[in-house]
């Protein structure tokens, strides 16, 4: 009862702004402008949000899709990003050329993940700040291993494994401690923001192409999880995944229907 | 950040990166940059006020989630399979109860803007009561009959609004008096906000009462936050934020009501639509300026579409839909429900496939109608639903939205004046891959 009559300004009998306005300040309070930060709109970013997940491993286990980049940022704090690459592409248009610009993003906290992202937008700013996003929600886990033996923490890749794309291959060779990564500039960030320490790498291909480079590289390094050594052939129960509880019953009612 | 800058001026490119029209350019979406550059759109949000309490009287007028719902006349209710899950055929439970009066003003704009002919004008009027119910079946998740919406419409005499809109008019012109204890301006006060004698209008026929004779058993019980010496908003929120919530029947969601303001974007600029400070741009990200030509662009198509799996890869990373509605929310992150009547939706997930306003079927119960949006329902919702978020049991709708006839048609009216008609939803799941 307190505030309403100051706040109706445009004061209509019909329509919802016209009645329900206003009637907010009938239990005493105004807005509530305090935002609380992260308001998660899909259930997994929820579940993040509440403290349900608490580490991305999970998500990797089920294959859950991530929709907010926020989830990443909440359960990898320490991301570091980068822009690799920022570069016009132009299209020829019955008006003229239409100018548009591509950039290269790596995310990656230097402890077994990385993400790339590549987005065209018209503006410089839009396109960082897309790749950014993509980077993130593209974010995967990275299997390090040893060159020799297997003392200390893991500094090295596991197996040899290669990528490719476009023209470019790229192959990862474990190396001995203190290598370093012997790679490209941009082939180096990426190992470097995914916590490889020691890496041989050689690459074919038109490898001037960045964005090419480093999708091989990013494909290579994903494959070090697809690689299955002895040591993991133990047989593994395979834990339903959370989401799938109800899949069953909806697709039973989907058949049915039809 | 230094060294951005200085490749930005070096390629003669705008930077403004904190700039709200600079959002996503999307070559198809010049009319969203339009809405930000006014700083405001037509589209109304309910915000969560405040839980309802013990003490709360709910009335039809207000506009709630969760909780039990308030219909039109405590003697009219709707079809009982109406409220019945279509799958399951067991009862709902109430999401939202809308309180969302049409008047030809937004009827005659909502027409125009989608180019739909009205051909009666008889059911819309301002001073109807006109409410939606939103319910969903928490036990069929991703069912498409799992979610229902019910119009509910309460005719009003004539002489009774003309009485009222009388009242209106006065108790806005002597705003500054209202203070008095004149028991005439309390009544004023009390039709004008319509918060306590709601329900002696339910009860009472519309025809027959007398406005001034119900407002006085309003003011007879007279709210302790009435009185003159009102004490401040921010403790009368406090009071109300000390009593008890109020406890509905087992398997109801608590209940809070909402206010509604309209969407603004002045708002600070949400975090996503800002590059972080941590962000590294290598010396030679920007070193040469090398052009794509039309071929070598072609090609690189070519390879991403030559791979299904990258492809749906690359779409599900780059979900324009989804990233736009995270934008837009991002600005009033705390919002619950869109109102638009006869504006467009904002949506969750792609339509690409199925466009969704060509599918809203016409009224059954008024076929040479045709049904508009009118409002959906945001996943902030959930949020305050939910005692605790869960994988099993949670809800997973991305929005809700809300199709009603543009012509507020109803078939039959009760003797309480009261009529009820199933409208279309349309629910947008959560994209599961």
């Amino acid at each position: 009862m307190s505030a309403p009559e100051g706040q109706q300004q445009e004061q209509r009998r019909g329509g919802f702004g016209g009645r329900n306005r206003g009637r907010g300040g009938r239990r005493g309070g105004g807005r509530n402008t305090e935002e609380k930060g992260w308001v998660p709109v899909t259930k997994l970013g929820r579940l993040v949000r509440a403290g349900k997940i608490t580490s991305i491993e999970e998500i990797f286990l089920h294959s859950l899709p991530v929709k907010e980049f926020q989830i990443i940022d909440t359960l990898l704090p320490d991301l570091k990003d980068d822009v690799m690459n920022i570069k016009p592409v132009q299209k020829q248009t019955r008006a003229g050329q239409r100018t548009r610009f591509k950039a290269v993003v790596i995310v990656g906290d230097g402890n077994g993940h990385v993400g790339l992202g590549i987005k065209t937008a018209k503006e410089v700013a839009s396109a960082i700040r897309a790749g950014i996003i993509i980077a993130k929600l593209s974010i995967i886990p990275i299997r390090r291993g040893y060159w020799g033996s297997n003392l200390g923490e893991p500094h090295s890749l596991a197996t040899k494994t290669s990528g490719k794309c476009g023209s470019v291959t790229v192959r990862l060779i474990p190396a001995p401690r203190g290598s370093g990564i012997v790679a490209s500039p941009a082939v180096k960030r990426l190992m470097q923001l995914a916590g490889v320490e020691d890496v041989y790498t050689s690459s074919t291909g038109s490898t001037r192409t960045l964005e090419n480079t480093l999708k091989a590289a990013f494909v290579a390094i994903g494959n070090t999880y697809g690689f299955l050594t002895p040591n993991l052939w133990a047989q593994h129960a395979l834990v339903p995944s959370p989401l799938d509880v109800y899949a069953d019953e909806a697709s039973a009612a989907y058949k049915k229907k039809y | 950040m230094a060294g951005l800058d200085a490749n930005m001026s070096k390629l003669n490119l705008k930077n403004d990166i904190t700039e709200t029209s600079n959002l996503y350019n999307h070559p198809e979406e010049d009319d969203t940059e339009n809405i930000y550059e006014k700083g405001q759109s037509e589209v109304y949000l309910g915000f969560v006020d405040t839980s309802i309490k013990e003490t709360d009287e709910v009335t039809i007028e207000d506009t709630f989630i969760g909780g039990e719902e308030i219909w039109l006349h405590p003697e009219s209710k709707p079809d009982e399979s109406l409220l019945k899950c279509g799958n399951c055929s067991k009862k709902m439970k109430l999401l939202l109860q809308a309180f969302t009066p049409l008047d030809t003003e937004q009827v005659d704009e909502a027409s125009r803007k989608n180019k739909i002919q009205v051909t009666t004008k008889k059911f819309i009027n301002g001073d109807d009561d006109r409410v939606l119910y939103v319910f969903i079946c928490t036990d069929c998740p991703r069912h498409p009959k799992s979610v229902r919406c019910i119009r509910g419409v309460k005719k009003r005499g004539k002489t009774f609004h003309a009485t009222l809109n009388e009242k209106l008019r006065t108790s806005n012109e002597e705003e500054g008096t209202k203070i008095d204890i004149n028991p005439f301006d309390l009544n004023k006060l009390n039709i004008a906000n319509n918060t306590n004698n709601g329900n002696s209008f339910n009860s009472n026929n519309p025809f027959e009462s007398n406005p001034f004779s119900s407002s006085i058993i309003g003011q007879q019980k007279p709210d302790s936050k009435k009185e003159p010496n009102a004490p401040s908003a921010k403790t009368l929120r406090k009071l109300h934020d000390a009593e008890k919530d109020k406890n509905f029947s087992e398997g109801l969601f608590p209940g809070y009501f909402l206010y509604v303001e309209r969407e603004s974007f002045k708002n600070k600029i949400p975090d996503h639509l800002r590059i972080p400070d941590n962000v590294r741009i290598s010396k030679d990200a920007i070193g040469e300026i090398e052009t794509d030509d039309e071929t070598s662009l072609l090609k690189d198509i070519k390879a991403l579409k030559s791979d299904p799996r990258t492809e749906k890869l690359s779409k599900f990373l780059d979900d324009d839909v989804f990233q736009k509605f995270q934008e837009i929310v991002g600005y009033n992150s705390l919002q619950v429900l869109r109102y638009d009547f006869g504006g467009k939706p904002l949506y969750y997930t792609d339509t690409k496939k199925v466009d969704l306003l060509k599918i809203v079927p016409k009224p059954a119960f008024n076929p040479s109608s045709q049904r508009v949006f009118e409002m959906q329902l945001m996943p902030k919702m959930i949020i305050d639903l939910e005692n605790e978020a869960s994988f099993k049991d949670g809800m997973e709708w991305g929005t809700i939205l809300i199709f009603t006839d543009i012509e507020n048609y109803i078939p039959t009216f009760d003797k309480n004046a009261v009529g009820y008609v199933e409208e279309y939803v349309k629910v947008q799941w959560e994209p599961r891959e």
